[in-house]
């Protein structure tokens, strides 16, 4: 392929959710976006499935909005109206009601496919968007004035800033020498949709068993995703059973929930992790997303931090823009940075811990546990504060 | 050269090498210039009748930088349109300037000059700005008269500086110099500093009325901010008439 040198504001690495949101979030304020992303772009827009569905926050929801993504997604995406978490033992459960808080819905569950294909395509209409794909980087220069990167396709693009949003395993973050620190929770996540006998009643549950926490998130009808986390052993065991043996071992213990279950999907398992980056930003590098920050997957609340990320890399990036200055400038990511890490750090710690207590088989930790809900589901105060935070409608976090 | 002070200008060629390093001694600049660019870019857009939410809002104006330094200013106000021209004594420092500004593909006309000097090459100007300049000089009417000379009549005068209070002494001199290293030690003189009276009335000698005043203060939480507090670090905006 031909060579040729593009310049560009912002080059993004990564084109999947939060990398997708942010081109489209940055062009509607009138940055010139590159995006290197290493899947083909029409393979996607046709039929591109995944199998998996995103919860996300009203808080996510209202960052969507802005940038003229959820008007396309709103009619197939399934509102949570009632969160219900409880533990298996004792069946104390707490409960979270849309009314609670006074709003429409709780959050929303939206097919993976749907959003992947409703961002590609908004931004492949954007003029200020460039989308290279089939391409990954194949070399990546960093001085004081610009970033240079020299593609897998063989174009040469430079810009005044680098975003890497290549998730979990970013190879961006590997090539910025930037280490991280990782804890490996020993689990399995068990991921499969079912249909199940009853009517969901826009109800989320979410069941903290002594093998690990097992989440049901409604989809449009009578189905939902399941998302099951097991111990390693436990988990490589279920995944050998049949799908019949499977459907008995979900009744069995959580056929009370929607009724009779039956699977709709294979059983698919990855394993479970946390990682976080010694530092997210370098000269004119910075990451987003899950590339900045992996958490236990139990709350949901991954795809949420990546969308709450964008929206406040966009309004720094726009503040400088406004004033003619450099937008790659260490002032601007440290900033960034520092209103970042405050709410991914407690996320992380928040979804970490719940983990680890609600997975213990101490009875005195259990007995402490079913009274510590009784009293949240009472004391409505600290109730609300927290599902505003999981929401992602806390506005202001401390800065550190 | 009149009102130039040969070691104030010696003081800042010594750190030219830094004056794009935002943590280096220059960082005080740095960490101001969002306050200071917000505060010129409204009254500038305000004064020449343009959009503040468009991109280029100065696009086919002429402002000069007296005193740029290394460009902190002078580069953004390009990016927002301004044909720009920076001048400086010193000639370490518009080295520096000139060299960013064409890394950073930007076209300014940078001079080692005076503004005396550009004054004789009868240049006229929309706007002049001279930012954190006033407390260097050593003849500051006179400073100000040349300042006033480069101005095309109905034109913008920006002026950033000290105000003559203890509190700037205290903050601006002890704090910031010797113990946060915001700035050079030894870069600032409590004789050189200015209150915002005083300076209107000098620059209504100058023809120049002064419109708006507004204090740029720091905040532990929020970094340096506009405000209505003027005790220590102010901007003025004043119009040639």
């Amino acid at each position: 392929m031909e060579s040729r040198e593009k310049n560009y504001d912002v080059i993004i690495v990564g084109g999947g959710l939060v990398g997708g949101c942010l081109a489209q979030a940055l062009s509607l304020q009138d940055f010139q976006v590159a995006v290197v992303d290493e899947n083909d772009v029409s393979k996607i827009l046709q039929d591109y499935r995944d199998g998996r569905s995103y919860a996300i926050s009203l808080g996510s929801k209202r960052i969507l909005d802005e940038i003229g993504l959820w008007s396309s997604l709103e009619k197939q995406t399934q509102s949570i109206e009632t969160i219900l978490v409880g533990s298996e033992v004792d069946e104390s459960f707490l409960t979270y009601h849309r009314e609670d808080v006074g709003e429409d819905a709780l959050g929303f569950m939206v097919d993976a496919g749907l959003f992947r294909r409703t961002i590609l395509s908004k931004s492949l209409k954007s003029e200020n968007v460039t989308w290279l794909s089939n391409s990954t980087v194949d070399e990546y220069q960093v001085s004081a004035e610009k970033v240079t990167v020299k593609t897998s396709q063989g174009d040469t693009i430079t810009a005044k800033l680098m975003v890497a949003a290549d998730g979990a395993r970013s190879q961006m973050r590997t090539l910025m020498g930037i280490s991280t620190r990782e804890w490996k929770y020993e689990q399995l996540a068990l991921v499969f949709d079912v249909e199940h006998k009853n009517p969901h009643e826009n109800t989320a549950v979410e069941i903290f068993t002594p093998d690990g926490p097992f989440a049901i998130l409604p989809h449009k009808g009578q189905s939902a995703g399941c998302v099951w986390s097991l111990k390693r052993s436990y988990a490589e065991d279920f995944l050998k059973l049949s799908k019949q043996e499977m459907e008995d071992a979900l009744n069995l213990r959580f056929e009370k929930v929607f009724g009779t279950l039956k699977l709709i999907t294979p059983v698919s398992s990855f394993p479970l992790s946390v990682r976080q980056p010694d530092c997210c930003v370098q000269t004119r590098f910075v990451m987003v997303g899950d590339a900045a920050h992996t958490i236990h997957p139990l709350a949901g609340q991954g795809a949420n931090l990546g969308f709450r990320d964008v929206q406040v890399l966009v309004r720094e990036l726009t503040k400088v823009l406004k004033l003619g200055m450099d937008i790659g400038s260490e002032s601007v990511l440290k900033k960034y940075q520092r209103k970042r890490r405050f709410d991914n750090l407690s996320m992380l710690m928040i979804t970490d811990s719940s983990a680890r207590v609600f997975a213990t088989q101490n009875p005195f930790m259990r007995w402490s546990f079913s009274k510590g809900f009784k009293f949240l589901n009472r004391t409505s105060r600290i109730k609300k504060h927290m599902m505003r935070h999981a929401m992602g409608l806390v506005k202001d976090f401390p800065r550190l | 050269m009149p009102h130039t002070d040969l070691k104030e200008i010696e003081q800042f060629s010594k750190h030219a090498a830094h004056w794009w390093d935002e943590q280096g001694p220059l960082q005080g600049l740095h960490a101001m210039n969002p306050a200071r660019l917000q505060f010129i870019k409204h009254h500038l857009c305000r004064h020449f009748n343009r959009d503040e939410n468009s991109k280029e809002p100065f696009k086919g104006l002429s402002f000069c930088d007296v005193g740029c330094g290394g460009g902190i200013l002078t580069e953004p106000l390009t990016r927002l349109g301004a044909k720009m021209t920076g001048i400086d004594a010193s000639e370490e420092a518009i080295a520096i300037a000139k060299q960013h500004a064409q890394s950073m593909k930007l076209k300014i006309d940078y001079q080692l000059l005076e503004s005396e000097g550009l004054l004789k090459k009868k240049k006229k100007f929309d706007a002049v700005l001279s930012l954190e300049v006033v407390e260097h000089v050593a003849n500051l009417q006179a400073f100000l008269s040349e300042c006033s000379g480069l101005i095309k009549p109905e034109g913008a005068l920006i002026l950033s500086t000290l105000n003559k209070t203890w509190k700037a002494w205290a903050l601006g001199i002890v704090v910031a110099e010797n113990i946060l290293k915001w700035a050079p030690k030894g870069a600032h003189d409590w004789n050189k500093f200015v209150s915002p009276q005083d300076l209107a009335a000098r620059l209504r000698d100058e023809d120049v009325e002064t419109l708006a005043v507004e204090g740029i203060n720091y905040c532990p939480t929020q970094g340096w901010r506009l405000g209505s507090n003027i005790d220590i670090n102010y901007i003025l905006y004043g119009k040639k008439v």
